[in-house]
């Protein structure tokens, strides 16, 4: 068995070869960071077998980061080749960290990736100068193409001895780089009006295509609604020619299929948005949208790399608190999570568009959501930035990866993933939660089976005692409480609780509607979520991180409700916050002077510096 | 004068970099390190964040990472 270990700079195409070679489904994306734990996969590649590992990005042999600590491990273990992958751009770099592993007596082949880009920029490559440098294999393409990565693999089949020097000085020679331009689209969108208007439409744009009922998403939809609404009867009289009683026909059609079909519906609309977040991890543009949210994040003691966290967040957030393990510190990880939780998941937009259904604009009411939140994250992150947590800021320090075509099989493999997982999670805890809801809203205390008094049912005794807790934010309704408990273990049962709960739709009035959506978006993300916050933080952080979720949605939604029932509170809200804004210019201006003095000091020690040391330059 | 004083097209040298610690470390990661040239490509209001042009590609740096970095015109 031959044994690869990929290794090599962040956003190198380590993923994208891993999956390449062992028709895997790792994570991709054009950014660095995104490989936060090493994957293993055994293949048989051409009737050899292959054990192909993949391995998060990293700058130097130093462990800086807690996923360098991981790709460091793995590197020191490898018993078999290491196949270093750079970026063409990269290679100075990447050439010194080959002449450590050399130095350690590793196999090394040196795999230089994306050619096509150095070539197109404007910039050469001597093959023949630098294999003369390197005594050691060194393939030069781009490995997103099968046919590189065969030289790649025949190149690690031949690997003979572990190479004993390199000469980094003749290699750099080989290597002509051109100078950077800024391609024309960043020079009109990442400066001036321009900018703020290129995130509107880029949010808006997805947003239509996954909520609007034109966009992909409703429009599937809306299909998806027709053909399960002539599949129902078509299976309720199967059942019932079956023989089977009453019990079993309402179990099936009204539990089951009532449930699992009514989430399932809103699948288009999970799917295409999470189709577009993919594409923008691909494409570039996320760093893009870094650079520019660093303007506001930057309030929030996080930086702009916070928004692939937030990003992550809309499509699931267990995967968005795991991506966190890349970031600098505990304190940003913390946050991030924090911002990446408070964002809707994929799992919360059922829940969503069964509620605005029977509004005269759902759609806005679905922007309305995301914006509300977004802001309502960004405004408690400002607050225990503030007050409450202090600590070690991290600097945004981030390449910036050139804009690139997300390749077709690979984006709709990362769809395909994505709706399996969500069809696997349907088919399993709503199924069971859908199950659970039927048999409770049906059987009395004294197991009696009453279909048509669920108000008598095990599940209404269950919620009456939450109504209390939840009567002063205007939701004291056992319907409405038995959903919110589905919900804790995932979102979707929120939506199979609800349609079961009221099978003639719901068409709520606003003034229980607006608290209700606003609980929903800020309680405690589900149980998957909380416990890979468990996992990467401890038990401390973890109660706090859920008590701060449940005190958020509770706090809010009634002072929701309070200004619905009483709007004059609204211009107390709007004082409290100018008060806030002003004591915050007037706190930063003192800030902006004491800075201003440091800055001379800075500036002082500089000089001094430069005095010390005269050849600097 | 420091990075974060500089604007867009600016041509620089890099002189020093003030800090030792994980900062300076992830600057020296990306190529940011004493006699690299560089130039700025673009900053947002304020200089929050600025893109910086080096060794044929672009790196995003927030102001407190320009902060530490002294640079000479060139």
């Amino acid at each position: 068995m031959f044994k690869i270990l990929l290794a090599g700079l962040p956003n190198s195409g380590k993923s994208t070869l891993f999956n390449l070679l062992t028709r895997g489904n790792a994570k991709v994306g054009n950014w660095h960071g995104i490989t936060v734990k090493n994957l293993e996969k055994t293949v048989k590649i051409n009737g050899d077998i292959f054990s192909v590992t993949d391995t998060p990005g990293i700058y130097s042999l130093k462990a800086y980061t807690l996923e360098e600590k991981v790709s460091l491990n793995a590197i020191k273990n490898q018993s078999g080749v290491i196949v270093f992958l750079s970026e063409a751009i990269n290679l100075k770099k990447s050439l010194k960290i080959v002449k450590e592993l050399i130095a350690m007596g590793k196999k090394v082949v040196l795999a230089i990736n994306m050619l096509s880009e150095l070539l197109k920029s404007g910039g050469k490559i001597d093959k023949t100068l630098l294999q003369k440098a390197c005594p050691f294999p060194v393939v030069i393409g781009d490995f997103n193409k099968k046919e590189d990565a065969s030289m790649l693999i025949s190149a690690v089949k031949e690997y003979k001895i572990a190479p004993f020097k390199l000469d980094i000085e003749l290699a750099e020679t080989a290597l002509s780089i051109p100078i950077y331009k800024e391609c024309a689209f960043d020079k009109a969108v990442l400066q001036g009006i321009l900018a703020p208007v290129f995130i509107i439409t880029l949010l808006a744009l997805t947003l239509y295509l996954s909520f609007g009922k034109y966009g992909a998403g409703g429009l599937l939809s809306s299909l998806l609604s027709y053909l399960f609404n002539l599949f129902i009867p078509i299976s309720e009289n199967f059942i019932r020619s079956v023989g089977a009683s009453e019990f079993i026909v309402n179990l099936v059609v009204e539990g089951v299929l009532g449930g699992i079909l009514g989430v399932l519906t809103f699948l288009p609309q999970m799917a295409t948005l999470s189709l577009i977040l993919t594409v923008l991890e691909r494409s570039g543009i996320m760093s893009r949208i870094a650079y520019l949210a660093e303007a506001v994040l930057y309030k929030t003691g996080l930086n702009g790399r916070a928004v692939f966290s937030a990003l992550t967040g809309l499509g699931c957030s267990a995967v968005s608190v795991l991506s966190t393990g890349g970031l600098e510190n505990d304190l940003v990880k913390k946050k991030a999570m924090l911002l990446g939780g408070g964002i809707s998941c994929s799992a919360k937009i059922p829940v969503f568009l069964l509620l605005g259904a029977s509004l005269k604009f759902p759609f806005l009411y679905i922007v309305c959501i995301y914006l509300v939140e977004v802001f309502i994250a960004l405004f408690q992150l400002f607050l225990a930035d503030k007050l409450l947590v202090k600590g070690e800021r991290a600097p945004l320090i981030m390449e910036m990866p050139p804009y690139r075509l997300p390749s077709l099989k690979e984006t709709l493999k990362a769809l395909l993933k994505i709706v399996k997982q969500s069809i696997i999670k349907i088919g399993t805890v709503i199924f069971i939660i859908s199950i659970a809801v039927y048999l409770l809203k049906s059987l009395s205390l004294g197991l009696e089976y009453i279909p048509n008094s669920p108000q008598f049912s095990i599940l209404a005794v269950i919620g009456k005692t939450i109504v209390p807790i939840l009567k002063p934010l205007g939701l004291g309704d056992w319907r409405i409480a038995s959903a919110l408990v589905s919900g804790v273990f995932a979102k979707e049962a929120i939506a199979s609780t609800l349609i079961a709960l009221y099978p003639k739709g719901i068409n709520m009035e606003l003034e229980r509607l607006l608290p209700l959506t606003l609980f929903i978006m800020l309680y405690p993300p589900c149980v998957a979520t909380l416990s890979a916050v468990l996992l990467e933080t401890g038990k401390r952080f973890f109660v706090k991180y859920t008590l701060n979720f449940y005190a958020q949605a509770y706090l809010f939604s009634l002072a929701l409700r309070l200004i619905i029932l009483k709007p004059f509170l609204l211009i107390i809200l709007a004082f409290l916050i100018t008060v806030l804004v002003i004591y915050e210019k007037i706190h930063g201006r003192k800030k902006l002077k004491t800075k201003q003095i440091s800055s001379f000091k800075v500036r002082r020690k500089a000089k001094l510096f430069n005095a010390a040391t005269p050849n600097s330059k | 004068m420091l990075l974060s004083e500089c604007s867009v097209r600016d041509k620089l040298i890099i002189t020093s970099v003030l800090k030792e610690d994980k900062t300076a470390m992830r600057l020296s990661n990306i190529g940011i390190e004493k006699g690299t040239q560089i130039s700025v490509v673009r900053a947002l209001k304020g200089n929050k964040a600025m893109i910086i042009s080096l060794l044929g590609k672009a790196v995003i740096l927030s102001k407190s990472a320009t902060d530490v970095v002294v640079v000479e015109r060139v």
